[in-house]
Order: C-alpha cells, then structure tokens, then sequence
C-alpha cells in the first residue's frame, strides 16, 4: 500500500522545480553568450553576422 | 498533472521493479547511484585498456604495435573515456547514493531528471566508441579538439560532437539535481554548516558543472558549424582565431579539473576523521577553501596555452593567479594533516587509499606549481612531464578517491564486508605500480620526450620501458579490485554488519540499517549531535 508524500516533501519538490528551470536557464545563457561571443570575435567570418 | 498523479509519483512505500524494468525506469538515488558507479567501472575498463594499446606501443622505441594514426585515437579516445565516462560519471553516482542519505532526503530532489540524466550516458559513449568503427576512424586531434587539426578529419567528428553535447545534457542535469536537493531537501536542522564536506565538495562541483559545461558546448558547437556550415570561428583563413578556442576550451577545461578532484577532496575529508577518530580539523576552513578553488579555477585558464604567444602582462597574470591556488590547497592538505596528528589511527584500506591520496596528489600538485612558473612552461609544455602530473592528479588523486570511497561505502551498500586483506592487497600493489608508470614520466618529460607521440628517440627507451611494465601492471592489479567489488556485492552475506560500519563513522548515512533500505527517511530523521560530524559548528 503506497502513502502520499508528505505536504512537506510535496513543497520542497516544487521548489526545488522552480530552483531548476532558473538553473536551465543559467546553462543557456552561458552557452548562448558563448556562441555570441565567437560571433562577435569572428566579425565578419560568419555568414550574416558582424 | 493531477493532484492524485503528483501525489502517486511522489510515493515510497513501493519496492524495486522486478528485472530489467527496475533498471530502466527507476528513480530511486540508490539504483541510480548503482548505475552511474557500474557505468563508469566499465568505462574504466574500457579507457584502461586503451592506455594498455598506449603503453605497449611505447614499450620500446620504434613502431611495432599500432599505426600512428591509431595511436593518435587512442591517446583522444583514451582521455575522452577517463574524463567524461569514469571520473566524473563515478563521482555522480557516490552523490546519487550518498547525497541524500548525508542531508536527511528521502530521494533527490527530481527523480525522473535523475533517471534521465543517467540513461543519456550509455547512448553518448555508444555513439563516441562506435566512431572507432568508421572508415575514418575515432577522433585523433587529443581530448582537447583543437582546431585545425581536429576540423581535419574524416565524418565520425559529427557523432563525436553529438556524443560531447550529450554528455553535457547529463552533466548539467545532473548538476541541477545535486544543487537543488541540497538546497530544498534537507532535514530540519541540517544547517549548511552541518553538512558533511562531501556535500559541500559536491555542491560546489556542481555550480562549477553548469556554469562550465555550456561553454564546452558552445565551443563544440562552434567546431560543428565550421566544420559542416561554413562559418569560420576558428579558421584564420576565413578570419577566425583558432587560438580563440584555446581560450574559450580552457575557460571551461580549467573548471572541469576541479569538477573531477573536489569531490575528492569531500571523500577523503570524511575517511580521515573516520580512521583517525578525531573531528575533521577545521571544517569551516575547508568550506572556504574548497570555494576559494572554485572562484580561482574561473581565472587560471591561460595557463594551459602560455605558448601561444600572450602579452608578457597576460602570462603573469595567469602565472600568479595560478599560484595562489596552492593557499586553499594547502589549508586543505594541512588540515588533513592536522586531523591525523595524534589521532588514534588505524589503517583499513579506505584509510590507505586516503593517506594514499594526500601525499600522491600532493606530488601532482608540486609538479602544477612547476607547471605554473611561465618561463619554466616553454620548456615542459606538451612534453611527459605535464602527462606525469595530470596522472598524479587524476590516478593517485580522483581515482585513488573514488576507490577509498567505494571501499568506505561499499558494506554500507552491500551489507558485505570486502576482504580486508585484499583490499590492502589491492592498495600496496597500486601504489607501487603507479609510481612506476608515472613517476619515471616526470624524468622523460624534463629531457624533452614530447607527449603524443607513438615512437620516440633511443635515449627515452629505458625511462619508457618501466613506464609501460608499470602500467601494464597497475592495469592488472585493477582486476583484483573488480574481483573485491564484486564479491562483496555479489557473494554470500556471512555477518550481520552493523549500521554504523565503521566505530569512527559519524553521519547520518551511518544510522540507517546496513545495507542501506530501498528507501530510507521517508520521514525527516531527527538530528542528534553524536551521530552528526559537525554538529559543534553551526546550531
């Protein structure tokens, strides 16, 4: 017989969620800025940028 | 989702799937732990037997074993397989199974994440081991890809790319996992400053993940998009900078040697006490100084291309900033010493493996520092010397690490002690042999012998040949390991073993039944001062 998760577990995992789509969020930032940067520095070398 | 579908995946009174059902789907830390630890012994193999193929063909001067070309795969394929599929992936699975027991959690944070940040891994190394199998063979450009050499090659590159962003999926992932169980489900009571060193390696590891994996995927992706796209990031025909991805490879490379040997350090930080039966020496002190590392990994990157030409200003910079990375790293060193001075010490094998680990990896850090003085470098860049140090730190660091772990958790695991005598069996052969194979690598790289290469001048022949007998032995002493391992995990459970395993374990894992319930704090578990490592730092 399962018992449900407590409404104190139930919390911290939705928090923890919420914790997790800002740190996705972090990682493609970085990855972005990154290529972003590559463009920038290329000036030119790539097609349609600089 | 429902309410009543929430309510059913957060459940945990249910046991394990039956079969291989159990493996697949499961979401359980333990099980996945299992997993990761299984995952990387295999990689261990794997990226062993490679360095075998490695030490043969420098058995002796002269080329008699493999082409160069193939070589050249095997020293790429060998570092990319070492890195991504055994160390790291080992560490992942000590945090899926130690974690949340450490902080009180009935599970990580995001179980299906978790499952899903594991099972990614088997596809990625599938897909990079198969590229040993194309007409143009595996990548041969070094772990380093740099441009333009590795734009040179055959069409297995794009599965090699694809294989590295997959890894960085599960990286990350995993990495979001560990910072946000720590951060959301610990016990009450479990101040951040109770927790055990091995959580706040982890923690730390696990920012330097997500702030460092993205920019390794950005620069993959860029070699992807000149390689098949036409652009020119890192062509300088085309108006690129192939030193721009030296810089932005090692933005990232420089962070991820600290991702592989800070969880080390967290490992070693609970065995010592353990086997000294004193209080870690310093705790907040470690805390600071692991994060010091952190901080200081983020300006150091320069320092793995000082040849590339930089201003004079640059290559000082990078030089000091270097240096000061052995302060956090001897307050680290120092405290452990200070833990084991008149402790009451007794020497089972994780204790040896740790011991093992402070003076070894303190070898490899001596050689970091030559490493870091730039007109020094000119002389030993790209020679044995750097591979001699990069091995003390990785081998006799994060691997020896890893074994001390698996020896210290392993009862807890299994309910099996391993046999004591093997296990130290294991320990001193180790220890013997990879100082034959590395240390005499120190010696070949100050005379000039340069890494990378398949055949070399008669004058290296004799450092070489002890070099390989070295390996050759430390990779079958690797097969008495396998055996311990699994023996404990597998054979017949002769003894009731108690759940604090070791007398001087402190820590919540330690109360919990040996071995290890499916699940365990489904409830909160009250905090009690004398089953806690720090409970005298924080209140």
């Amino acid at each position: 017989m399962s018992s449900p998760a407590s409404p104190r577990e139930q919390e911290q995992r939705g928090r923890a969620r919420r914790m997790a789509v800002g740190l996705v969020a972090v990682a493609m930032l970085i990855y972005v800025a990154f290529i972003a940067s590559g463009v920038l520095s290329a000036q030119g070398s790539v097609p349609g940028a600089g | 989702m429902s309410q009543a579908e929430a309510l059913h995946h957060d459940d945990h009174d249910h046991g394990p799937d039956k079969g291989w059902r159990r493996w697949v789907f499961t979401t359980n830390h333990k099980d996945i732990g299992t997993l990761y630890l299984l995952f990387s012994l295999a990689m261990f193999f794997v990226g062993g037997a490679m360095a075998m193929v490695i030490r043969a063909e420098l058995f002796q001067p002269g080329l008699q074993v493999v082409e160069p070309d193939f070589f050249n795969q095997m020293t790429t394929m060998h570092a990319l397989i070492m890195i991504f599929g055994a160390v790291m992936p080992a560490f992942v699975g000590l945090a899926n199974w130690l974690i949340p027991m450490m902080v009180g959690a009935p599970d990580m944070a995001l179980p299906r994440m978790n499952n899903w940040s594991f099972w990614i891994l088997p596809f990625a190394f599938a897909m990079l081991l198969s590229t040993l199998f194309m007409e143009s063979g595996a990548p041969a450009a070094g772990w380093t890809l740099y441009p333009p050499l590795s734009l040179q090659g055959g069409n297995s590159f794009a599965f090699v790319i694809f294989a590295i962003h997959l890894m960085g999926f599960s990286s990350i992932m995993g990495a979001i996992n560990i910072i946000v169980t720590i951060f959301n489900m610990r016990a009450p009571g479990m101040n951040l400053l109770r927790m055990p060193l091995f959580v706040w390696t982890w923690l730390i590891t696990a920012f330097l993940l997500v702030m460092v994996m993205p920019v390794l995927a950005g620069a993959v992706t860029m070699l992807l998009t000149d390689r098949y796209f036409g652009t020119s990031f890192f062509n300088a025909a085309g108006g690129g900078d192939p030193v721009m991805f030296q810089h932005i490879f090692w933005f990232f490379g420089h962070p991820e040697v600290y991702i592989m040997i800070l969880p080390a350090f967290g490992i070693v930080s609970e065995i010592l006490p353990t086997f000294a039966r004193k209080p870690l020496f310093g705790y907040v002190s470690m805390v600071y100084a692991t994060a010091s590392i952190a901080f200081l990994s983020f300006i150091v990157w320069a320092h793995h291309m000082f040849t590339v030409g930089m201003p004079l200003g640059g290559e000082l910079f990078f030089m000091y900033a270097t240096m000061v990375i052995a302060v956090p790293t001897g307050v680290k060193v120092f405290n452990w010493l200070a833990t084991m001075w008149k402790g009451s010490m007794t020497f089972e094998t994780p204790m040896l493996f740790a011991i093992g680990f402070v003076i070894l990896f303190t070898i490899g850090g001596f050689s970091g520092l030559m490493l870091a003085i730039v007109p020094a470098d000119f002389q030993y860049h790209d020679t044995y010397f750097v591979v001699a140090h990069f091995h003390y730190v990785l081998v006799t660091g994060a691997v020896y690490s890893i074994m001390a772990a698996v020896y210290y958790w392993l009862p807890k695991w299994t309910g099996n002690m391993y046999s004591e005598k093997l296990g130290k069996l294991h320990f001193w052969l180790s220890t013997i042999t990879v100082n034959i194979l590395f240390f005499p690598q120190h010696f070949l790289g100050l005379a000039g012998m340069p890494r990378r290469i398949p055949d070399y001048s008669v004058e290296f022949a004799e450092f070489n040949l002890w070099s390989s007998i070295g390996g050759f032995a430390f990779g079958l002493t690797q097969l008495l390991f396998l055996y311990i391992v699994l023996k404990a995990s597998f054979g017949k459970r002769t003894e009731k073993l108690p759940d604090r395993v070791w007398e001087g374990a402190k820590g919540l894992e330690w109360t919990v039944a040996t071995p290890a319930p499916y699940h365990t704090f489904d409830e909160a578990p009250e905090l009690r001062d004398e089953d806690l490592a720090h409970s005298d730092v924080a209140h």
